[in-house]
């Protein structure tokens, strides 16, 4: 096969775009599991409802017909408190028992959030008030504008949760938590209140990732987020599970992955590229690429 | 191994293992079947697996096998209320021999392993003696159920190609081939005065990967290069994928005048944009999933506009004598419906196909069993005897000792040996949100 220089580049930007929405996804499940030690599969409602509830409080729901940035920004710190809420109803009182219960509650929990949307909006399509814009084309490589927005919010993303986690004492917390929760507890921190704030920096991630998805990838129905948690697990156990930079570098290289299997191999397996490559991990290297704590 | 690398190892193995299992499911689940929507008088039919049924002032069970939950709830939708309403008039008209019909709904969700479960369901627990629907979807999940279990099917949505040869004894349908509507696409592509745009001679094809899309995939290529034109490719694409930028750009490397979509509203939506998007400048051309309104409203019209679309046409005799705008008033008054919707014509005559079914198997001194409905079928339907148009003026002539030949709003609805029928089609054209009729393509120049 011949390689069109264009059209590998053309490769690396949509594989670009495509990462940053799984890398802020990711990013928000490996913190979570950070300090909760477990892997949340109602991790992938978060996104389908940040989605959903930037669609309705954009589009007039709630008595509100608001425009879409400020919808988005409403949408993810609803979907954070829905983070501490379903933590507090669900988690909280079974954290105590090890993952396994934890895990088995997540799934159902996950089919509950689900189907309460399907009963609540319906099963209809969506899509969000985005314009359909004509792609900008510059040395050959076209991006649309909601393209490019969405690769600088998840780059925004990026670097404010690594300036919390550096720079700030919730970070600090957040590590300490992360690293023994015990220790952290002699030294003083209240860890719940840590793991409760984590859920919420965790799930509005999830948030901003669904509606980052939902820009680029409309229409979408309620299973959108569970359908894409298999993407979002990829990135983050390549990374290495509960390490942020590896969550951030394994969700470029999965939409790397993906837009180059689909490019270059087969259009139809596009998901099962990601899959291929996490199971590939898991064998050859378990701890993820990234090694080290937060 | 510390403790740490064991946890994000087993951690990790557990995830890919759970991720195995759920991932692959797409909807729900959350249909369950569905319930009767009966009239609940509390008389069980006294039925058996083969369908037959005590008529004697009880109840005959029809069932309504289609998708009322998932992403194709509205055919479901679409074809219940018109079958509440022939019911409705059957039994105004006392029923068959005396019994009620009673509707039960099975809900195939879309998938043929619900769709078997809920037609073994009718067949065996509700003891239907006939069925309406299913669709493409999901017929050759259940095609052998009905012959096994004696159960005849007019389906009104099922347009597969997998139907061209099987049915005829158990399986009917009053909704043409996609075999008929594939060479309709070609024809129309083909031929400016069927489309009003200009002759096409090289499309692309980009089609699903489920039977009811595969199924137009053959009759349009075939017919095309038939009609001198060249398929530059024909692609598979994966239903359900988030975005279909690589599949579009291979569509265009190909460099097709037009595109012939067959997909559902959704994919469409997204392929079409991304089409826009990526400067395709050729057109599109959408079968009856997309013709629709539901289309052009999840879309934007500058990627619409011009778009090319397939939908049955309205029989000209229905038309002419106004049973079509008659119809229609009768379907806001039942179910409030401000438009046509897609396959509403075709339950119509299904419905009346099967109502007058059942009372010529009574007529023939016969009880209303599947077997005795099944033979019944082609009966009522064909030529030469007396033209009913509804199932009151057949159910009176068959009363009065005519053979009836019921004529239909799609067409005149003579069933040929596989069961299938005959309808013209009407190309429509997208302008600004809406779709215009920009020819009709009678049976003729299908040849």
């Amino acid at each position: 096969m011949v390689l069109d220089s264009g059209q590998f580049l053309q490769t690396v930007v949509f594989g670009l775009v495509e990462g940053s929405v799984i890398a802020v996804g990711s990013v928000g499940l490996t913190l979570s599991y950070g300090v909760t030690r477990f892997i949340n599969f109602a991790y992938g409602e978060f996104l389908t409802y940040g989605a959903y509830l930037a669609v309705f409080i954009a589009g007039g729901l709630l008595g509100m017909s608001l425009p879409l940035p400020v919808a988005a920004v409403i949408a993810i710190v609803l979907v954070g408190g829905l983070g501490v809420a379903v933590s507090r109803v669900f988690f909280e009182p079974i954290s105590d028992r090890g993952a396994l219960p934890l895990l088995i509650t997540s799934i159902g929990l996950s089919f509950i959030l689900r189907n309460a949307l399907s009963a609540w909006v319906g099963v209809d399509a969506q899509q969000l008030p985005v314009p359909l814009l004509r792609p900008l084309e510059i040395a050959g490589i076209r991006f649309t504008l909601i393209e490019l927005g969405v690769f600088l919010a998840a780059l925004a993303t990026m670097a404010a949760i690594h300036l919390l986690l550096q720079r700030t004492m919730l970070g600090k917390r957040m590590r300490a938590t992360s690293g023994n929760r015990s220790l952290a507890e002699t030294a003083g921190i209240d860890t719940t209140r840590v793991v409760r704030q984590t859920w919420f920096i965790s799930a509005a991630a999830g948030g901003l990732a669904g509606i980052l998805y939902a820009a680029l990838f409309s229409p979408f129905r309620p299973h959108v987020g569970f359908g894409y948690l298999i993407v979002v697990f990829a990135a983050t156990l390549l990374g290495g599970i509960g390490r942020p930079y590896g969550a951030m570098l394994g969700a470029f290289l999965i939409g790397l992955a993906m837009n180059f299997g689909s490019t270059y191999l087969s259009a139809n397996y596009t998901r099962a590229y990601a899959f291929l490559i996490l199971v590939a991990v898991l064998l050859a290297r378990p701890e993820g690429i990234r090694g080290g704590e937060f | 191994m510390d403790r740490r690398t064991f946890l994000t190892r087993s951690g990790g193995v557990a995830t890919v293992t759970l991720l195995a299992g759920c991932s692959g499911d797409g909807g729900d689940g959350d249909g369950d079947g569905s319930d009767g929507n009966g009239d609940g008088d509390g008389d069980t039919p006294t039925a058996t697996p083969g369908g037959s049924t005590d008529t004697d002032g009880g109840e005959i069970t029809i069932g309504v096998l289609l998708p009322f939950s998932g992403d194709y709830a509205w055919v479901g939708a679409n074809v219940l209320p018109v079958v509440q309403t022939i019911v409705e008039e059957i039994n105004d008209e006392g029923g068959i021999d005396g019994a009620d019909v009673r509707i039960v709904q099975g809900d195939t969700e879309g998938s043929p392993d619900a769709s078997l479960s809920a037609t073994q369901r009718l067949i065996n627990v509700e003891g239907v003696s006939a069925i309406v629907g299913p669709t493409s979807i999901t017929m050759s999940a259940v095609f052998d159920q009905f012959a096994e279990n004696e159960v005849p099917i007019v389906t009104p949505t099922a347009g597969t190609t997998s139907l061209d040869t099987r049915g005829g004894e158990w399986v009917f349908r009053t909704v043409s081939s996609d075999s008929l509507g594939g060479r309709a696409i070609a024809r129309a592509a083909r031929d400016q005065q069927y489309n009003s745009v200009q002759d096409y001679d090289r499309m692309a094809l980009m089609v699903g990967d489920k039977e009811v899309f595969q199924s137009f995939k053959e009759p349009v290529q075939t017919a095309f290069e038939e009609f001198g034109g060249t398929v530059t490719t024909a692609m598979d694409i994966r239903t359900g994928k988030a975005s279909y930028q690589s599949e579009v750009q291979s569509m265009m490397d190909s460099d097709p005048q037009i595109t012939t979509l067959i997909a559902s509203v959704e994919d469409s939506v997204k392929i079409t944009q991304a089409g826009f998007q990526a400067g395709y400048e050729g057109n599109w051309f959408a079968t009856q999933d997309q013709t629709n309104q539901e289309f052009l409203a999840q879309n934007d019209n500058q990627v619409t506009n011009g778009m090319l679309g397939l939908t049955a046409a309205p029989y000209q005799a229905a038309q002419e004598a106004g049973r079509i705008e008659a119809f229609r008033n009768r379907m806001q008054n039942a179910a409030g419906w401000e438009e046509s919707k897609t396959f509403d014509t075709n339950t119509y005559d299904a419905m009346n196909v099967l109502g007058l079914a059942m009372k010529q198997a009574v007529a023939d001194g016969n009880e209303v069993t599947g077997a005795a409905i099944a033979e019944a079928i082609p009966t009522v339907a064909k030529p030469p005897e007396q033209t009913v148009t509804s199932y009151t003026e057949g159910a009176q002539a068959i009363e009065a000792g005519t053979d009836v030949d019921y004529e239909g709003l799609v067409g005149p609805i003579n069933f040929n040996e596989y069961g299938d029928i005959v309808a013209p089609f009407s190309i429509k054209q997208a302008q600004d949100g809406a779709w215009t009729e920009a020819a009709r393509l009678p049976p003729e120049a299908l040849q």
